[in-house]
């Protein structure tokens, strides 16, 4: 039997968008080659979640990607070389730890530049503050078992009618177009 | 020091590290619209339930990723540290 134990509460969980909503490598990435669909929301209820979920726009551009790393080692130089000049182990552990918070969160938004066709959005649900284990579940893949919990869309508090903010369904390019034009009226 | 573990909560550094943070994944122009792809099962709570699945980043499809990600990183830290080879690489992945 799976456990939620063995995952750490401190994890980084992600669901990702695109600016594009016709994208032939998304479909063959996401979609199994075209058999699925592009749920398109509304944006500005997304960068209003809450507290704990960003939507993250990803950068492709390596410059701007070093200057931002750059930006924020230089806040936390001044408390590194202190720790490094009194050379006690744990203040230079707790230095690094601070230094490594801000930079994995970052992290998330790098992507190299072969990717950019796809002007990636992310949801990201910070790992700062403990995920209550009992929110996450499982999901099987071809090759693994993959943790993940739900974002609600539908229930936060700048979308008060209780309904995910959709604008559009954009439908796959091996899907039946006509069949699944029923299901939406159903 | 403490035996607490750290926490970003209480560091007055990085409420700065944030707005760094934010300058670059707010940067507009924003979209209107964001598409999530995805197959019919995932589409089908969308539409009933409002709900998308996040999946733990250690567990998604691209390990490239994280090591491109590590690189840039890896290479502005080379900026400041004169030798990197005499540092303990990837000290930054351990709250990964």
């Amino acid at each position: 039997m799976i456990t939620a134990r063995t995952i750490e509460t401190v994890d980084y969980y992600v669901t990702s968008f695109s600016a594009e909503p016709d994208l032939l490598g998304q479909w063959r990435a996401y979609c199994m080659a075209g058999r699925g669909f592009a749920i398109g929301y509304q944006s500005a209820p997304l960068t209003r979640m809450n507290n704990e979920v960003y939507l993250f726009r990803v950068t492709y551009d390596r410059e701007e990607q070093e200057q931002a790393v750059r930006s924020i080692i230089e806040i936390y130089i001044p408390g590194l070389v202190e720790a490094a000049e009194v050379a006690k182990r744990d203040l230079i552990v707790a230095a690094g730890a601070a230094l490594g918070v801000p930079l994995a969160l970052l992290l998330l938004a790098f992507k190299h530049e072969a990717y950019a066709e796809e002007r990636e959005y992310r949801l990201v649900r910070s790992g700062i503050n403990p995920i209550p284990l009992d929110q996450v579940e499982f999901r099987s893949t071809a090759n693994m078992i993959v943790p993940f919990i739900e974002f609600d869309l539908a229930d936060h508090r700048n979308n008060s009618n209780g309904k995910a903010p959709l604008a559009e369904i954009v439908v796959g390019p091996s899907v039946d177009a006509a069949r699944a034009e029923n299901h939406y009226e159903c | 020091m403490t035996d607490q573990p750290y926490s970003a909560k209480k560091d007055p550094l990085f409420p700065k590290a944030l707005d760094v943070i934010n300058a670059v994944v707010r940067k507009p122009p924003n979209p209107a619209v964001l598409y999530h792809y995805t197959l019919p099962d995932a589409a089908r709570l969308i539409i009933e339930r409002g709900v998308v699945r996040a999946s733990n980043i250690r567990f998604m499809n691209d390990p490239s990723e994280v090591r491109y990600a590590s690189d840039v990183i890896e290479t502005v830290i080379a900026e400041f540290v004169p030798k990197l080879s005499d540092t303990p690489r990837g000290f930054y992945r351990i709250s990964l």
